[in-house]
């Protein structure tokens, strides 16, 4: 009969679990950053090396060459490249500034 | 401390150990800006998966404090189920990711960095791993060779996810949670030295030899062994334990086998177990241990004994070789003169598949005991009871009082979970229903 009840308490704790990962994900943005903060607030200072800003930003999950060559291989890479700085505007944790020169950096080729 | 009150705790534990990586990033927060709620979902269904799965060894580790109040059946069950779970919150973290930047080769083990190497390797390892588990039999995986690989595998998985973890996660720059995260390595390691190396020598000393190798017939035999003073433990009647063969303790043959002799006698340092030849261990090796045969035991465990309750009387239901439990508690009851009523229900295919025949006739003399056979393929002469035990069956026999027995079951796990269900519906408490499973793989 404990399995039953070991069923029964394996049921539930993967629903707290669950709930776990969506009170997390609320919140970890919780107070909210207002949405144009990233656009709008203080700069940071003019990106020297952006090849560093690539690693610290992207380069834990990403591929310079991989990205870079994704832009060119669009029939419409000026489009792609907006794209990209529109997912990068909401997807990475760099500014603006960062992201353009993220972007402008993966189209002349790493 | 009661065996509740450990159960309890040895939970809580668990439970704020599977969480404690998601708090402490909630708490370290090094993030600033929008990001998608997909992302953040993605980051803690990794988190629960790593301690999900390194905790997965926790509770297959033998620590005897941790499983006594649940009993290791119940333990194992718990594992594998929370397996499962780990691989869903394992699936769930690239498949949140891949809608933001995540691409199909980063799926890829031998591709990329090693930042993203090491996720995909630990990724498709406990998908093979937890394959391999589910699938065994039909995989053809011969029990000794997949505890191996699995162990094999697991050390790698956690090697894999802290590297992936440290080098692919934003959360775990912060150095509070990268060390939580090596600390949960650390208490892997830690488990696994004690349950491969520790324990191991520990038992080295302690050999137990076969004194007698006897035929029990229904492709049964009961192993007689002795131990020195040093190697002998007291047990509970219904306990198990891990049979140890291939010449030393850290051999990877180690089977669960519950222990079939009086615990009244374990004093003298005699123990025995009955053994039916089941799978690829079972079938070849006892019948090649003969007297002399160098062995250990690594036990007792389990929670499946009449000593944890009381009881006015007690219901044994054996199905095969899960009379062999059941043994124990007769013969210690017979020790132990112990007068309470017992009625022990037998199923098997017919009589010459049932073991310990002429024993249990002479302990329906010596003690309160009345035995019921149950054939499955009677002969035609047979006046008993027939095909399996049902609610009918059961309502024939049990005496008026019978929910206030404590009952135990052993048996082939579709027999166990009928009868898990016909006896709460014939309004015996569910915790006065015990039973143990010894399928655990």
């Amino acid at each position: 009969m404990r399995h039953l009840l070991v069923r029964r308490v394996a049921l539930t704790l993967c629903g707290l679990l669950v709930a776990a990962a969506l009170l997390f994900a609320w919140l970890v943005r919780w107070p909210a950053t207002p949405p144009s903060s990233a656009s709008s607030g203080p700069s940071i200072a003019p990106v020297e090396d952006v090849r560093a800003l690539f690693d610290r930003r992207c380069g834990r999950c990403h591929e310079a060459a991989e990205l870079s060559s994704s832009l060119g291989a669009t029939s419409d890479p000026p489009a792609r490249a907006r794209e990209m700085l529109a997912f990068l505007r909401e997807h990475g944790q760099s500014t603006d500034v960062e992201s353009r020169a993220i972007v402008e950096y993966l189209r002349q080729g790493p | 401390m009661s065996l509740l009150f450990r159960g309890i705790v040895w939970f809580g534990l668990y439970t704020v150990l599977v969480v404690l990586p998601l708090a402490v990033a909630l708490v370290v927060h090094p993030l600033s800006g929008q990001r998608p709620v997909a992302v953040d979902l993605a980051a803690a269904a990794g988190f629960i998966a790593f301690a999900l799965i390194v905790l997965e060894f926790a509770l297959v580790s033998r620590l005897r404090a941790a499983s006594d109040p649940f009993g290791t059946d119940a333990l194992m069950y718990f594992h594998r189920l929370m397996g499962l779970a780990a691989v869903a919150f394992l699936v769930a973290h690239p498949v949140l990711f891949a809608g933001h930047g995540l691409s199909a080769a980063s799926f890829n083990p031998m591709a990329g960095g090693w930042n993203r190497s090491s996720g995909a390797l630990a990724f498709w390892l406990v998908l093979l791993l937890v394959a391999s588990s589910v699938w065994r039999k039909r995989l053809r995986l011969g029990y000794d060779r997949w505890r191996r690989v699995h162990a094999a595998a697991a050390l790698i998985i956690v090697a894999a996810a802290i590297a992936h973890m440290l080098q692919a996660g934003t959360y775990t720059q912060v150095p509070l949670l990268a060390g939580l995260l090596l600390l949960y390595g650390v208490l892997f390691l830690a488990l696994m030295f004690r349950y491969r190396v520790v324990r191991p020598l520990q038992l080295w000393s302690r050999p137990w030899r076969v004194v007698e190798n006897r035929d029990e017939g229904a492709d049964t035999r009961t192993l007689v062994l002795h131990g020195a003073e040093r190697a002998r433990f007291e047990f509970e009647p219904g306990q198990f334990a891990w049979l140890i063969t291939g010449g030393t303790p850290f051999s990877a043959q180690q089977h669960p086998l519950s222990i079939g002799s009086s615990a009244e006698k374990a004093g003298e340092g005699t123990i025995e177990f009955s053994i039916k030849a089941l799978g690829d261990w079972s079938g070849t090796v006892p019948s090649l241990l003969g007297p002399g045969a160098r062995l250990w035991i690594d036990g007792p465990y389990g929670a499946f004994s009449p000593d944890r309750e009381p009881a006015q009387g007690f219901v044994l239901i054996a199905g095969g070789i899960g009379i062999t439990p059941m043994r124990s508690m007769l013969l210690t009851m017979r020790d132990r003169e112990d007068v309470r009523p017992v009625l022990l229900f037998f199923a098997a295919a017919n009589w010459q598949r049932v073991m310990f025949r002429s024993e249990l006739a002479a302990l329906e003399r010596e003690i309160n005991l009345k035995t019921v056979y149950v054939f499955a393929a009677a002969p035609d002469d047979w006046e008993g009871e027939r095909g399996f035990i049902t609610r009918d069956v059961l309502a024939r026999h049990l005496p008026r009082q019978y929910k206030r027995y404590q009952y135990f079951v052993c048996g082939p796990p579709p027999m166990m979970d009928s009868l898990e269900t016909t006896l709460t519906e014939m309004g015996v408490p569910a915790a006065r229903v015990q039973s143990e499973r010894f399928d655990m793989v």
